[in-house]
């Protein structure tokens, strides 16, 4: 016992005293982690020309094996004891995380590495190493696991021949990665007494990556980082020759594939190409290799002393390229290159558009002349050698790396002409060699080039009521509403922007017989107030066919709902009164008369009357009282009517009977939308006559947008004597006053001299006078008047209100 | 709260008693109250105490389940890995690691129960195989160097891929299983005839004392013998990364007999068993500990 001992001990020291600066006493633990194609806990990333389930395809278990195998034998080869707990592929020695944990134990192993490559499991797509080690990112289970996993996250990032989407330190503890496990974590380091790391290398669902990751070359790559890891780890030397690796990408063409493509990983990769190394001079070949052939353009020299180099690089399909590198010891000098393709053939156009032929429907009036090449083009030669007749301005893009040229006009083309775009042949491809023959086509143009607007609300001029409104634009195709808010502006009279409500704004939808939207405002507008309204030119149909000319409109905001409070003839609070007259009809598909409380402007409600029409012309439409209103009217009297419009443009008129009469008054046109009040001389009226409102009718105004609509009458006001000494009601647009309510004084502005203005009552008579436009109001009665306003020699009139 | 749920799940997770090798009595969890967690437990032959450790090995705790006393027995790395009762449950027998200049260095240790004392048994070594305790002491090996104390004394070990069983002071090295990825978990039988190893991606093998299989009775992690002919095993699934499943699992020794214990998802693992005091004990995935009386049929 006593000689076993201390032979025991001698050894022991023996043991110690060889633990100097290499490699010899270390052993590590290579864990190749998942295994046996088995999608329970392997992961297979279906990629061209493999099929789902092929063993040949990626499967992570052959990309983590491959590591394994090249770090084994990178290490191996430096002296260091490795074991692996596997070397084939198959289910059998997918191995218990139990068992992985506590063969690396009692292997007696300094160091654990399990070998991963990651997916982010969502549709997202990006590309770096994380790696894990056992604990909270701030305090690991084994500190020296954390500089352990810091030290494989550096070499890593080294890799030049991938893109890195970050090139972040990222190094976590599995407990704070994954918290909902608890401290549960990764399952092969959690029983290890040594530390240890688990490498999720990159992201195998990144395609360009799972196409490298198919690489032996790649895999190397990833492990010869792995090694130097170790190196880092234990302060040894590292090897004394480097190595050349890198990724051959087309220097234009763009890579074809419905994946994520980030950086150059977006252009075609060399493959098969022939890669050799020279000596500086160029006249000894030294080392020899191809570029992969699976999809990714990785080469590699795995083996080369330190020292300058010449590269050489050719492929089937490319032009020789050669380069100089430098090579030191223990490092991997990253040469990416970027080939050009032979082209060999003259340059001709493939495909264009837009395609003609004589008897097809004319092409939109804003198409773009498109040419794609079979080559990648010299654009100043093709440019100069562009023309389009009639000759249009517009502006030369290029896409597809230069393999497409875009002719885009700045302005629509000419209606129903044919244009011909021509192409000299002196357009060149990159590689210098000009088109064998020119190049021509020709298209017709449609019969449109604008977008037309076929009604609008409001119009320039025009008084809006401020409760609730909306500004609505009808167009003769449907536009495109995606941009809209951009292309409208409103500010009020001081600048400031005024908003509109987008998320209330509806519009045509496909089908519709007119294009429009409606938008309402944020807020209640100022009553006073005016506004300014602009439309972009840049508001386009569909199809991208813009409107001519921008549209500006200045619009005033009014309160439509005063009125005398004594002279009401009709509060349309009862909505059973009226019925259609089918006799007194024409052409009426339907209508529905109803109560409605929420867009009433007095009282409870109002009367919504929502019809449509078979046609867009040619319909009347009565609707009748079931019995006459008490109130009498005649010619010198006048009406107020409040009417809520549809932007229809059809005519509303109200019908009075008199004994053996009939009179249609016309109230107006619903050419504008919310609420508008409307004061009527019944001058129409024969004279000495009574007349009783009866009923009131429609009649369409032949256009697009009049076969259907929903209009609202409010109270509907009889003013006395109201016709006597009132001429051209209708107020103007360049004369406005204000304040309105007024206490004290009225003040009226106008683009001219202003000579006086007058008071004039409900009656006709004048109240006050003064020279000027400012009219002392503070001695008149409360109520309801007309003040005109002379300027030059013409008057306008408006309706005031004065109110102490 | 997730402690709670997985030790409840481990109480009722319990398969029902209609299975065909034995009667489970009763499930008791031990040392409730416990906050720390407690992972790999270690049943002295007669069940009367137990050992138990951190996940990772560190430290080494004794639970006398006569007077419900814990007693710290080490708090350095690895000393549950491969802890051991002697026969008589006097002495433990452990092996420590120390990292010197970036090596990891281990090193065998006695600790006596009754006076609480541990002493250093074997200088330090980079790779020590478990050591396995015997009537007279101990065996283990130090950098590939054999240390025993009993060399008289019927005992097993795996390196690598060998099995090695020593008879009467003469080791043989045998090779029961190929292509495997390593064998661990040897055991010898409680009446010392039968050999017990784990391999890797293979599964547990028996074997006589010449290496000769006796039977294969399936691919269950950290095996520990049940008597003479019988087995407690855990058996895990994964995803690659994590457990998805474990179970204690009873077994026959020559591969008839198989009757789960608790259910899949009770994640319960790491079993150690008394065949004397009809007991297993085993460890839940978040460290609670268990204990299962149980009755053959």
């Amino acid at each position: 016992m006593k000689k076993k001992f201390i032979a025991f001990t001698i050894a022991a020291l023996a043991s110690i005293a060889a633990m100097a600066k290499d490699y010899s006493d270390l052993i590590i633990y290579i864990n190749p982690g998942h295994g046996g194609h088995d999608a329970a806990n392997d992961r297979n990333v279906v990629i061209y020309p493999y099929a789902e389930g092929d063993t040949s395809g990626f499967w992570e278990s052959n990309s983590n094996m491959h590591k394994g195998f090249f770090l084994r034998d990178m290490l191996q080869d430096l002296g260091v004891k490795v074991v692996m707990s596997r070397v084939t592929n198959t289910s059998a020695d997918d191995l218990g995380l139990e068992t992985i944990g506590r063969l690396a134990n009692a292997a007696g192993s300094d160091l654990f590495l399990s070998i991963h490559s990651n997916a982010t499991g969502t549709s997202n797509r990006v590309n770096f190493p994380i790696i894990f080690f056992r604990g909270y990112d701030n305090e690991p289970v084994y500190p020296d696991a954390k500089v352990w996993a810091t030290d494989i996250d550096v070499n890593l990032l080294t890799n030049g021949a991938t893109i890195w989407t970050s090139t972040n330190t990222n190094v976590r503890g599995d407990w704070s990665f994954q918290p909902t496990w608890g401290t549960q974590g990764y399952g092969v380091l959690r029983k290890l007494t040594i530390p240890g790391a688990l490498s999720e290398g990159s992201f195998h669902d990144y395609i360009p990556e799972t196409y490298r990751l198919m690489s032996l070359d790649y895999k190397w790559i990833e492990a010869w980082n792995f090694r130097k890891a170790v190196d880092d780890h234990y302060s040894l030397p590292g090897v004394s020759y480097g190595a050349i690796a890198g990724r051959l990408n087309d220097s234009r063409f763009p890579r074809v594939g419905d994946f994520k493509m980030i950086g150059d990983d977006q252009l075609e990769t060399v493959d098969t190409a022939y890669v050799s190394l020279w000596d500086e001079t160029g006249t000894t070949k030294l080392q020899e290799t191809y570029s992969d052939m699976i999809l990714n353009g990785i080469y590699a020299f795995r083996k080369v002393e330190p020292g300058k180099y010449m590269m050489k690089v050719s492929g089937n399909r490319h032009y020789e390229t050669s380069t100089m590198v430098e090579v030191t010891a223990d490092e991997i000098t990253y040469v990416n290159l970027k080939l050009s393709k032979i082209r060999n053939t003259a340059p001709v156009v493939e495909t264009y558009s837009p395609v003609w032929k004589e008897g097809d429907p004319g092409v939109l009036c804003n198409t773009p002349v498109v040419l794609d090449f079979n080559w990648d083009m010299d654009t100043a030669s093709v440019e100069a050698a562009f023309s389009i007749t009639p000759e249009i301005p517009g502006e030369i893009t290029w896409e597809n790396n230069n393999l497409r040229m875009v002719f885009t006009p700045s302005q629509t083309y000419q209606t129903s002409t044919v244009y011909t775009a021509r192409l000299d042949a002196s357009a060149k491809h990159a590689g210098g060699m000009a088109m064998e023959a020119p190049f021509e086509l020709s298209f017709f143009t449609a019969d449109r080039n604008y977008m037309s607007i076929i009604g609008q609300f409001p119009k320039d001029g025009e008084k809006v009521h401020f409760d609730n409104p909306a500004i609505e634009v009808r167009f003769d195709k449907l536009p495109n509403v995606t941009p809209i808010l951009k292309q409208i502006s409103i500010v009020d009279s001081t600048g400031t922007k005024v908003a509109l409500n987008n998320r209330k704004m509806t519009y045509s939808k496909l089908g519709a017989e007119y294009g429009f939207f409606r938008i309402p405002f944020t807020k209640d507008l100022t009553v006073g107030n005016t506004y300014k309204m602009t439309l972009s030119n840049e508001i386009a149909d569909k199809d991208g066919i813009p409107l001519q000319d921008s549209v500006v409109v200045h619009f005033t905001a009014v309160d439509a709902g005063t009125e005398k409070p004594d002279s009401i003839i009709e509060d349309m609070e009862e909505a059973t009164l009226y019925a259609l007259n089918t006799q007194g009809s024409v052409d009426v598909d339907t209508v529905s008369i109803k109560k409605d409380a929420t867009n009433k402007l007095f009282g409870t409600s109002c009367v919504n009357v929502m019809y449509e029409f078979p046609a867009t012309e040619g319909s009347e439409m009565l609707l009748s009282r079931s019995a006459l209103a008490d109130a009498k009217m005649t010619n010198v009297d006048a009406v107020g009517v409040h009417v809520y419009g549809d932007l229809t443009a059809n005519e509303v008129y109200l019908e009075a009977i008199a004994p053996e009469d009939v009179k249609y008054i016309p109230v107006g046109k619903l050419d504008f939308l919310g609420w508008r009040y409307f004061e009527v001389p019944l001058t129409m009226l024969e004279g000495e006559k009574e007349y009783q409102l009866s009923g009131v009718k429609m009649v369409q105004t032949p256009s697009l947008m009049s076969r259907k609509g929903e209009f609202k009458l409010d109270n509907i006001s009889y003013i006395k004597d109201g016709a006597v000494g009132v001429e051209g009601i209708e107020t103007m647009t360049s004369v406005t006053v204000y304040p309105n309510p007024a206490s004290e004084y009225l003040i009226a502005n106008a683009d001219g001299l202003i000579d006086k203005v007058e008071l004039i009552g409900m009656n006709g008579s004048t109240i006050a006078t003064a020279n000027g436009n400012v009219l002392n109001v503070s001695e008149i009665a409360d109520g309801v008047y007309f003040i005109r306003i002379f300027v030059g020699g013409t008057s306008e009139l408006k309706k005031v209100v004065v109110k102490h | 709260m997730k402690k709670l749920l997985l030790s409840v799940m481990a109480f009722v997770g319990v398969v029902s008693m209609n299975a065909q090798i034995a009667d489970v009595e009763s499930v008791t969890p031990l040392l409730k109250g416990v906050e720390s967690e407690m992972h790999n437990p270690v049943l002295s032959a007669d069940g009367s105490q137990l050992l138990f450790s951190e996940c990772d090995y560190t430290g080494l705790r004794l639970y006398d389940f006569n007077d419900n006393v814990v007693v710290k027995v080490s708090t350095e790395a690895r000393a549950g890995l491969d802890a051991s009762f002697s026969p008589d449950g006097k002495e433990i027998y452990f092996v420590t690691q120390t990292l010197q200049n970036n090596r990891n260095m281990r090193q065998v240790k006695k600790y006596d129960i009754a006076s609480r004392q541990t002493i250093e048994v074997s200088k330090q070594g980079r790779v020590i195989s478990r050591p396995v305790a015997t009537t007279k002491g101990f065996a283990t090996t130090v950098d590939g160097n054999l240390l025993v104390t009993d060399n008289k004394a019927t005992r097993v070990r795996t390196e690598g891929t060998s099995l090695i069983i020593a008879k009467n002071g003469v080791e043989k090295a045998y090779t029961p299983v190929a292509n495997s990825a390593g064998y661990i978990w040897s055991s010898l039988s409680p009446d010392g005839n039968k050999v017990m190893f784990f391999a890797a991606g293979f599964g547990i093998v028996i074997t006589d004392l010449n290496g000769n299989i006796l039977s294969t009775p399936g691919n269950f992690e950290a095996p520990v013998w049940y008597g003479n002919n019988h087995i407690v095993a855990m058996n895990a699934t994964n995803d690659g990364h994590n457990y998805r499943s474990s179970q204690i699992v009873l077994l026959s020794a020559d591969g008839t007999q198989f009757q789960a214990l608790t259910k899949p998802e009770s994640m319960t693992m790491n079993p150690t068993a008394s065949f004397d005091a009809g007991k297993i004990v085993y460890a839940t995935i978040d460290g609670r500990l268990y204990q299962m009386n149980i009755k053959l049929k």
